[in-house]
């Protein structure tokens, strides 16, 4: 990665397919958009600087900084990240969630006390999910539900800063929470969104679908629009569920893996590190969600959202945790080799990973 | 009363080269003229159009240079004098029935052919010499040096053409067609003005041995008439040290050089002026008085062949001469002369010194005319509906993302090619072209090909060459987009009407003129037609990109909007447009000057000192698309009228 400016982004990044298509870039300037889950390049930019680079999680991150500014601690390559602490987590509120529903309730909570004035979320046209900005909670459960392919989710909260609002709320997957942690990490740019920040709720993802390849897959094999929602039911089963109007169908997984995007064999982050707190399925209890508090005013937001009686909250039980914490640790592990097998005769050995030396012998083991 | 039809024998009138031509053929009694527009041969047809009225004579702007020629035949066959006109590029259009009609001949009326070439392609795609046709297809071919001769000799081909019963052609070249000078009229002839085709007649080829004789006996009188024509002339001393023979524009040249380096009494000047058939034992006669010939010419050294061939002939009564020219690197082979490269030319021949022009000189000359004029490269006009096109068919094909393609022709939207264009543009031959191309390239999806296939034409080529591409693609339903970039006129040439138009060359509008429409035609081939407003950036992005997501057939895009100088002339003027200073955020992350640095519109400029984005009053047309694209909303539109 040469010059830190958007030529690195838009070569070094998008023409190089190493684009998450978190959206970041997007909705900044008139050269970049997203159409169908790919980040397009209308026109080159020639500015040296520019945010797109400041803001890109695949240009390089300081993970020592952004995990300072965000949870106070370093970084430590350990497998969650830095958290406060973990609980088992499921809304108090009726309502048809995915798990827990921890999420739509959060994010409700924080807009009905005014902590955020803005919600930024990932919906869905059809099968294409998309970015979108919520100002009212009644807004925030139509967004519910997991995405199984890339969106540009963080292009809404550009949107929503440049129309002025001051405390945005976005629910974020680990790429797109850590481009939201560079944007507020970053000093002195003008217009930055990362100012209006006020809350990050992190994702849980192992990885997510290039769009329009899950589209073709399935154009062929049966009605776009009779699709209601997918599923990757727990192992063994190995299976991609589709909903439709129609019925369930189950494609193999296998099938559906290539289909992954390049950018994700390079994440090293399961567990969306660097936002307030972080929510995932819980293993073997479809009710509840895992919630991984990480910043202080991650752990007083839950609490008081517990104390008005919106989220329950319970004990994790420490063994549950194993699964997760594994599974974390092996992303991060092969995610580094995998870098390190294409940037080794480069510059810089470790792609975007600015890490300190020790972090990543302990990473690599 | 037009200056140019003025019966007025004796009087003197400052004439462009093709007015020249136009008053030849006003004089000779010129009934039916036909043409498809070229520069530097547009004027021709523009201006006996506008005197068609006044003539009684019938002027079109015909849908392509072979019908412009066979409907001049035609009119010539019925006994009527007929002129057909065009640029260099033409003539290959026209070829194939030049072939055959060189030995059918044409009719009582005569027929010429004027074509107009273009040396340095400035206003080209090449610098094609027309004159290797006359020779190819055997064709008297007359030379005019000037203005007066640009007339007398067009006068002189129709009767030339009447006599021998030949299509004469005459070759300008553009400093002869869009130079200025004196012209002293002639009377003018009346000519027939009744029609009647003689049934007692076939007009054909056959046998072709027999026709090809009688043609060849008709050159023979013709090259004995060359050989005695007042049009070759000579100017200097009677053994001169150094002949030099020209034609054409190079003759007004020659005789600058020898003036500059007062050489009269040396250097003799041989203007021929009848290039074919070649009057060799003229040029024998004088190349016997010198021992060093400098052949003089522009372009392809048409003349200097003919001149070695004579001397191949005569050799033994010449004796020994010296040639220089562009065969022995004399003068240079490429682009227009002009005096000073044959002032220095002929020095070096001399062995005088002479000091050329600087080649520094016209860097010098750039770079002073910069303090006036803003630094750019050819671009399209302020507010032209190409840009417009370009920048939605850009975004479309970048949305799409697989790497599809667009390939084109000659127009103003050739500049497609460069940075003005967005570099859009991947192929540029002849008119019609791109389609042609694109009509192979639609059938390369069983090789793998997934690329969108995409080629554009303008309203004015879409009738000239198109159509036949188009036919052939819905017959073997190859699959492309066709894009006509409809500006309701052929803009580049100077806005003549076409088949598609209202009006014709005559002025004629209403029920006497059938402007065909792209659509139907295409509806008709089975395409699947949309007519876009180029301005309409969003919409028409998303239609591009919805259509080429179609890949079954021939899709139609027709991008209608009219060229803006046309608007302009008309005072339409849609919007005006404004820039919002503290809005505007210029080269902040953020824009990075869109309006300036990509859209590249010329009717907005870059306030270097200010850091802001203006618009130059003086050139915006109004289009306002400008305004839709600004990612601050810092350009506002507001409209002067409905459009």
């Amino acid at each position: 990665m040469s010059t830190p400016g958007p030529q690195t982004v838009m070569n070094a990044v998008i023409r190089a397919d190493l684009c998450t298509g978190c959206g970041a870039c997007v909705d900044l300037c008139p050269y970049v958009v997203s159409f169908r889950g790919r980040t397009v390049i209308f026109d080159d930019c020639d500015r040296e600087e520019g945010r797109c680079y400041l803001f890109c999680p695949r240009t390089v991150v300081d993970l020592d900084d952004i995990s300072h500014k965000t949870t106070g601690d370093a970084y430590s390559g350990s497998p969650l990240g830095s958290y406060r602490k973990i609980y088992r987590s499921k809304s108090a509120e009726e309502g048809t969630y995915q798990a827990g529903g921890t999420v739509t309730s959060l994010i409700r909570f924080l807009m009905d006390t005014g902590e955020i004035d803005t919600a930024v979320l990932t919906g869905s046209e059809g099968i294409l999910p998309v970015a979108q900005v919520v100002t009212h909670a009644d807004g925030v459960a139509n967004a519910a539900g997991s995405k199984y392919s890339a969106a540009p989710t963080l292009s809404a909260l550009n949107r929503a800063a440049k129309d002025g609002a001051k405390k945005i709320g976005v629910v974020a997957t680990p790429c797109q929470a850590m481009a939201a942690a560079k944007m507020k990490a970053t000093d002195g740019v003008d217009r930055n969104p990362g100012d209006h920040i006020s809350f990050v709720v992190g994702l849980f993802c192992t990885w997510a679908l290039d769009y329009e390849k899950l589209f073709d897959y399935l154009s062929e094999r049966l009605d776009i629009s009779t699709i209601t929602g997918f599923d990757i039911p727990p192992p063994p089963a190995e299976v991609f569920e589709v909903y439709t109007t129609g019925g369930t169908q189950s494609f193999p997984l296998s099938e559906i893996r290539p289909m992954v995007k390049n950018s994700c064999d390079e994440c090293l982050d399961m567990t969306a590190e660097f936002a307030d707190v972080s929510v995932g399925m819980l293993e073997g209890d479809p009710s509840y969600n895992t919630l991984i508090v990480r910043t202080q005013r991650g752990y007083d937001v839950v609490n008081q959202a517990a104390e008005k009686g919106v989220l329950i909250l319970d004990e994790m039980p420490e063994k549950t945790l194993e699964h997760l914490t594994g599974a974390a640790m092996n992303k991060k592990k092969r995610a580094l080799q995998r870098i390190h097998e294409r940037c080794k005769d480069t510059d810089s050995e470790w792609g975007y990973i600015n890490a300190p030396k020790d972090v990543i012998e302990k990473i690599m083991g | 009363m037009s200056y140019l039809s003025k019966d007025a024998p004796g009087e003197v009138h400052l004439l462009m080269g093709n007015e020249a031509i136009v008053r030849g053929a006003i004089e000779a009694g010129v009934a039916f003229a036909s043409a498809y527009p070229g520069n530097p041969s547009s004027e021709i047809i523009t201006e006996l159009g506008k005197l068609s009225g006044e003539l009684g004579i019938y002027v079109e702007w015909s849908t392509n240079e072979k019908v412009a020629i066979e409907a001049a035949a035609g009119a010539s066959y019925a006994g009527l004098r007929s002129l057909c006109a065009m640029k260099q590029n033409g003539i290959n259009v026209a070829s194939d029935f030049l072939s055959n009609a060189v030995l059918t001949g044409v009719g009582p009326g005569g027929l010429v052919l004027i074509v107009a070439d273009d040396p340095g392609g400035i206003s080209s795609s090449n610098e094609e010499d027309s004159r290797y046709f006359s020779r190819l297809l055997e064709i008297p071919l007359l030379e005019p040096a000037g203005f007066q001769e640009a007339k007398d000799m067009t006068k002189f081909a129709f009767e030339l053409s009447e006599e021998m019963g030949l299509i004469v052609m005459v070759r300008s070249v553009t400093r002869v067609s869009h130079g200025r000078s004196n012209v002293v009229y002639d009377t003018i002839q009346q000519g027939n003005k009744t029609a009647h085709f003689d049934t007692n007649r076939s007009i054909m080829a056959f046998p072709v041995g027999y026709t090809h004789t009688l043609l060849h006996n008709k050159l023979d009188t013709i090259k004995e008439k060359f050989e005695e024509s007042d049009f070759n002339t000579y100017e200097g001393p009677k053994k001169p040290e150094l002949l030099m023979i020209t034609c054409g524009a190079a003759h007004l040249y020659a005789r600058e050089a020898v003036d500059l380096l007062g050489l009269e009494k040396k250097v003799g000047i041989l203007k021929v002026a009848t290039t074919y058939p070649f009057p060799d034992e003229l040029i024998a006669r004088h190349m016997k008085n010198t021992e060093k010939v400098m052949v003089t010419e522009e372009i392809i050294p048409f003349l200097e062949s003919a001149v070695k061939e004579a001397y191949a002939t005569h050799a033994g009564d010449i004796g020994n001469v010296v040639f220089f020219g562009k065969t022995t690197g004399t003068l240079p082979r490429e682009n227009e002369l002009n005096p000073d490269i044959v002032t220095n030319a002929l020095a070096q021949v001399m062995g005088m010194e002479y000091t050329p022009t600087d080649p520094g000189y016209m860097a010098e000359v750039v770079s002073k005319s910069l303090t006036h004029a803003p630094y750019r490269s050819l671009t399209f006009c302020a507010g032209c509906p190409h840009r417009a096109s370009y920048w939605d068919i850009k975004r479309a094909l970048k949305l799409d993302g697989r790497d599809g393609f667009l390939v084109g022709d000659i127009g103003c939207y050739t500049i497609g090619l460069g940075p003005q264009g967005y570099g859009i543009l991947r192929s540029v031959h002849a008119m019609g072209s791109g389609s042609g191309l694109a009509t192979g390239l639609g059938q390369l999806n069983k090789f793998g090909m997934d690329q969108p296939v995409l080629a554009v034409c303008g309203d004015s080529t879409f009738f000239h060459s198109v159509v036949p591409s188009l036919v052939n693609a819905a017959h073997q339903k190859s699959n492309f987009t066709m894009v006509v970039l409809d500006n309701s006129a052929t803009a580049m040439t100077g806005a003549q009407p076409h088949s598609g138009s209202k009006t014709d060359a005559m002025g004629r509008i209403g029920d006497d003129v059938e402007a065909l429409s792209i659509e139907k035609i295409c509806e008709s081939l089975g395409a699947k037609v949309r007519i876009l407003d180029p301005f309409d950036v969003p919409g028409t992005t998303q239609a591009v990109y919805e259509t080429i997501q179609d890949e079954d057939g021939i899709k139609v895009l027709i991008m209608r909007q009219e060229c803006c100088l046309y608007r302009l002339k008309q005072d339409d003027q849609r919007f005006t447009v404004r820039v919002d200073e503290e809005k505007c955020l210029g080269d902040e992350c953020g824009c990075n000057r869109l309006c300036t640095r990509v859209f590249k519109c010329p009717g907005i400029f870059w306030d270097r000192e200010h850091k802001v984005a203006r618009i130059d009053e003086v050139i915006c047309t109004g289009c306002g698309v400008c305004a839709d694209i600004c990612p601050e909303g810092a350009i506002t539109k507001e409209a002067i009228h409905e459009a």
